[in-house]
Parts: structure tokens; C-alpha cells; sequence
């Protein structure tokens, strides 16, 4: 049972690895038109060449890199239907030791990232509109860090609770102005990708003991929030906007 | 094996929206609501899709009824894959104009109905051994307040939290039981209407009041649900998944 993204032309950012890897493959084998970008150029082809996609080198900082990923999707496929904006790092450090030039690149390639991106997107979904309401669908990838937090975990909280706001203030404003483009955030709980593993001890997203603060027990895995996030590019969310939807496997409950 | 999915108040709106596209999803339907004669309706209409249904006529008020429904639906069918209580009620008063009785009744009708749901649901799906995903059909209503709403808004709250704790105990059940609520904003159904008319005013209040100035239809909570219910939300439970146009959001 799947929800229809075929022929839909989608940008996805920090398709490298993890989420983004993820949704590109499933979107790819679910026939959507992929743009795959990711700061790692090389990464990124590889991901490409697998699902037959275009891989571009993608700066999310960088307005330049933004128009040329647009650029692309028009150039190959005509227009562009839907923006994943996706890429991220992360950070854990203490508030009293944190670095401000680290502050500031988690909020550059989260907040800044997505905000450039945006502007980018709808420019391009307004103009191959035609005139009539332009559709289209954003998707930020925020976290349930948006909502909740934890030790160490601050610079990445602010910069994730801005991308989900984000996705709130932009999905009402398009809205009102009349355009059908929806904006809504998706926030997963702690995800098996290799960003996560890169702070974690060699293995330990492995071991059952890590998951045992989810209440459903199992891993989850880059697919499950790639599946969501094909939803909401689909026709059948089309009356979502402006909302966050949680996959965390019921980690934030408690 | 064939998967089934319960579906109440599956005689009209959202309920019989959701049980069509359920069916599509390839589910055998089991509808449930007071009326026979809708009921068939219902069931005929997911076989003209070429779907399988069958329709249980009973009160999703009374333990006794959803006691003698899981009976007969656990020795009849090897698995219960999907619950979605759908069926529900609504009224708007303002608060000095209701009585404790009309409170009462709303809360009777839309979170006993779910309480029970989800009672007997974890039940057939535990007895079944079952990894299924019962969606509660809540509410923005549960989220934000609405004038002239206070009993629906409470009741419909009182959805949403309960069912993020029965997502808890679904998850201790062995398979694990996904629970979520789906909070639908201002969906154009009779129960809508019923209450505010069906009109060129009501409609117009219904679309202003979203971001995206449309009607929200059966069938984009239907596609909702069926998404929830879906191995595709494997990792989502304790979810309040909002399907608003953006209504709530400004």
C-alpha cells in the first residue's frame, strides 16, 4: 500500500546518506523525478547512479548552489513539484561550553539552509503555475528535538524548533496568499542514520539496550521517516499544511 | 492472508470515506454503525470498488455490545489489522445554554464510544496476535478551542490524550499495537451540516477559516487514516496526526 508520487519531480537535500538517502531511493523506485544534492558531491552520485537520478554537490548555505538545484530540476524535467529540505548536522555540547561559531552553523544549515530554499522553491512553483493557484509540496525535516529536548542537545533543539515554526508560519502564509503550495515539517525521534552514529560510541545503535526508551522497541530506520515523508508529497495529504508529524516510535511520549 | 480493518461509523462521512479507501489498500472491511440500511449502503458501495465488506450493526456506547462484536470478529477473521473509531457526535451551544445531560451525552457518544474501541480493539488485536494500528478519529477541535464548542472540544481532547497513554500500553502488548489520534479541522460532512445547515455560509466559513481556503473533504482524512494504519507509519504511534488545511496553525 503505497501513496502515489509518481512522475512528481522532488529535490531532496542531504541525500548522501540517512533520511535523505533514504527518500530519494524510495521516491526513485516509486517513480518520482529525483534531484538528489548533498554538500558531499561524490556521495550523492553514488546514490544517484543507484536509483538513476541527478546527483548534484549542494551547499545548502550557499543561494548559489540553491539556484543551480532548481535550475536542474526544470532544465531535466520541467518543473519542480516538490523540495525536501533535509540536510543536517548535529551537535552535542554542554550550553556553558558551547561555541558560538557552532551555534551559529546549526542554525545556518538548518534555518538559513531551509529559509533560502524555500524562497527558491516557491519562486519556481509560482512561475510554472501558469497563473492559476501554484501547487507544490515542502517538506522541512525538523525533529521531535523541535518539542522536546535533552542534555547537551540545545544548538540543535533551537535550530530544529525553528525549522518546524518555520514550516508553520510559511504553510499558513502560502496559503493565505492563495497559492495551494503546502508546507509541513516531519520530526523523527531518534533515527538509525550514520549523523546519529557519528556521535555515538562505535555500535551502539546496534545493541537493543539503545532503543529501549521507545516504547515500540525497535530501531527505527531511515525508511520509516523516508515513507512519511513520500506521504506528504503525495495528492493524498493535500489538506495538510502547516502541521508536524512525529515518527518517533513513540519516544516523546513520556 | 487477507487483512482486516474495523471501521465505525462507517455508515456515513469520514467513517464510510475511510472504509472505501481501506478497502482499496486491499483491507477487508468491516463496517460498524446503528443503521442497517446505511450499513448496506456502505457495504455495497466498497463492493462496487471491488472491494470485500461486511457490516455489524451495534452500539459503540455499550461494553456489552463491543464485548459480543470482538467475539464474533475474533472466531470469524485470524487477524484484526486496523480499528478506526470514527464514529462520534457534535453539537454547538454556548456553555450557559448546555445542560450537564447534552455534556454528558457527548462525552458518552465520542470518548466512551473510544474508550471502548480501543478497549476491545487491543483486545481482538492481542488475542489475534495481531501488530495493529487502531486510529482514533479526534479533532482540532481536541487541540484549539472553538466557541460555542466547549463539550466537543473537551471530549475531543479527552481522544487525543487517552490515546497517546493507550499507545503506551498498546506498545507493551506482544506484537505491539500502534495507537494514534487523527485530528481532523473543520471536515464538510453531516455532521457539519446537521448542526450549522448546509449552506453557501456554512461552506464559505469552512473554507476561510484554513489556510487553504478549501473544503476539507471525507476523503483527505480517509487517505489520513489509511496512511496510519498502513506498515508505511510502522514507527508512528502516540501520534496526534493534524489534517487541517492549516486552520489551527495561525
Amino acid at each position: 500500500m503505497t501513496f502515489d508520487v509518481k512522475g512528481k519531480v522532488v529535490l531532496i537535500t542531504g541525500a548522501a546518506s540517512g533520511i535523505g538517502a533514504a527518500t530519494a531511493r524510495l521516491a526513485a523506485a516509486r517513480g518520482a523525478h529525483v534531484i538528489a544534492t548533498d554538500l558531499d558531491g561524490v556521495k550523492v552520485q553514488g546514490i544517484a547512479a543507484d536509483c538513476h537520478c541527478i546527483g548534484l554537490t549542494h551547499d545548502v548555505t550557499d543561494p548559489h548552489d540553491w539556484d543551480n538545484a532548481i535550475a536542474a530540476a526544470v532544465h531535466h524535467h520541467g518543473r519542480l513539484d516538490a523540495l525536501v529540505s533535509n540536510a543536517g548536522i548535529v551537535n552535542y555540547e554542554p550550553i556553558i561550553d558551547l561555541d558560538m561559531a557552532r551555534f551559529r552553523k546549526l542554525n545556518q544549515v538548518h534555518v538559513e539552509g531551509s529559509f533560502i530554499g524555500m524562497q527558491r522553491a516557491v519562486a519556481q512553483m509560482r512561475k510554472q503555475a501558469d497563473g492559476k493557484p501554484a501547487t507544490g509540496s515542502i517538506i522541512l525535516t525538523a525533529s521531535v528535538m523541535a518539542n522536546c529536548v535533552a542534555p547537551g542537545i540545545s544548538a540543535y533543539a533551537v535550530a530544529k524548533s525553528a525549522m518546524a515554526n518555520m514550516a508553520r508560519a510559511v504553510g499558513v502564509e502560502l496559503g493565505r496568499k492563495g497559492d495551494m503550495i503546502r508546507v509541513n515539517a516531519v520530526c523523527p525521534g531518534p533515527t538509525r542514520t550514520p549523523l546519529l552514529e557519528g556521535v555515538m560510541a562505535p555500535g551502539a545503535m546496534d545493541d537493543p539496550e539503545h532503543w529501549k526508551d521507545v516504547p515500540l522497541g525497535v530501531p527505527q530506520e531511515p525508511e520509516d521517516i523516508a515513507e512519511s515523508i513520500l506521504f506528504l508529497i503525495s495528492e493524498e495529504s493535500a489538506f495538510m499544511t502547516a502541521t508536524q508529524l512525529v515518527v518517533d516510535g513513540g519516544w516523546s511520549l513520556t | 492472508m487477507t487483512r482486516t480493518a474495523i471501521v465505525t461509523g462507517s455508515t456515513s462521512g469520514i467513517g464510510r470515506a475511510t472504509a472505501l479507501r481501506l478497502a482499496k489498500a486491499g483491507f477487508h472491511i468491516i463496517a460498524t454503525g446503528r443503521s442497517m440500511e446505511r450499513g448496506a449502503e456502505t457495504v455495497a458501495q466498497v463492493k462496487a470498488a471491488k472491494g470485500s465488506a461486511e457490516f455489524h450493526s451495534f452500539d459503540v456506547t455499550l461494553e456489552s455490545d463491543w464485548a459480543a462484536f470482538a467475539d464474533t470478529i475474533t472466531s470469524a477473521h485470524a487477524s484484526v489489522d486496523a480499528l478506526i473509531n470514527s464514529a462520534g457526535s457534535f453539537f454547538a451551544r454556548p456553555l450557559p445554554d448546555t445542560t450537564l445531560e447534552e455534556f454528558r451525552a457527548l462525552c458518552t457518544a465520542d470518548v466512551e464510544s473510544v474508550v471502548l474501541g480501543t478497549k476491545y480493539g487491543l483486545r481482538m488485536m492481542r488475542d489475534t496476535r495481531t501488530a495493529g494500528s487502531i486510529v482514533n478519529i479526534s479533532s482540532l477541535a481536541g487541540l484549539i478551542g472553538l466557541e460555542d464548542c466547549a463539550a466537543y472540544c473537551a471530549a475531543k481532547a479527552a481522544v487525543t490524550h487517552f490515546s497517546r497513554v493507550a499507545a503506551l500500553e498498546g506498545a507493551q502488548l506482544d506484537p505491539k499495537v500502534r495507537v494514534n489520534s487523527l485530528n481532523p479541522g473543520v471536515i464538510y460532512t453531516e455532521m457539519i451540516t446537521g448542526a450549522y445547515g448546509d449552506s453557501d455560509d456554512v461552506k464559505a466559513f469552512v473554507m476561510d477559516g484554513n489556510a487553504l481556503q478549501r473544503v476539507g473533504t471525507a476523503q483527505d482524512i480517509a487517505s489520513a487514516a489509511t496512511f496510519l494504519a498502513s506498515p508505511a507509519a510502522r514507527m508512528i504511534t502516540g501520534t496526534a496526526m493534524l489534517v487541517d488545511g492549516g486552520r489551527g496553525a495561525d
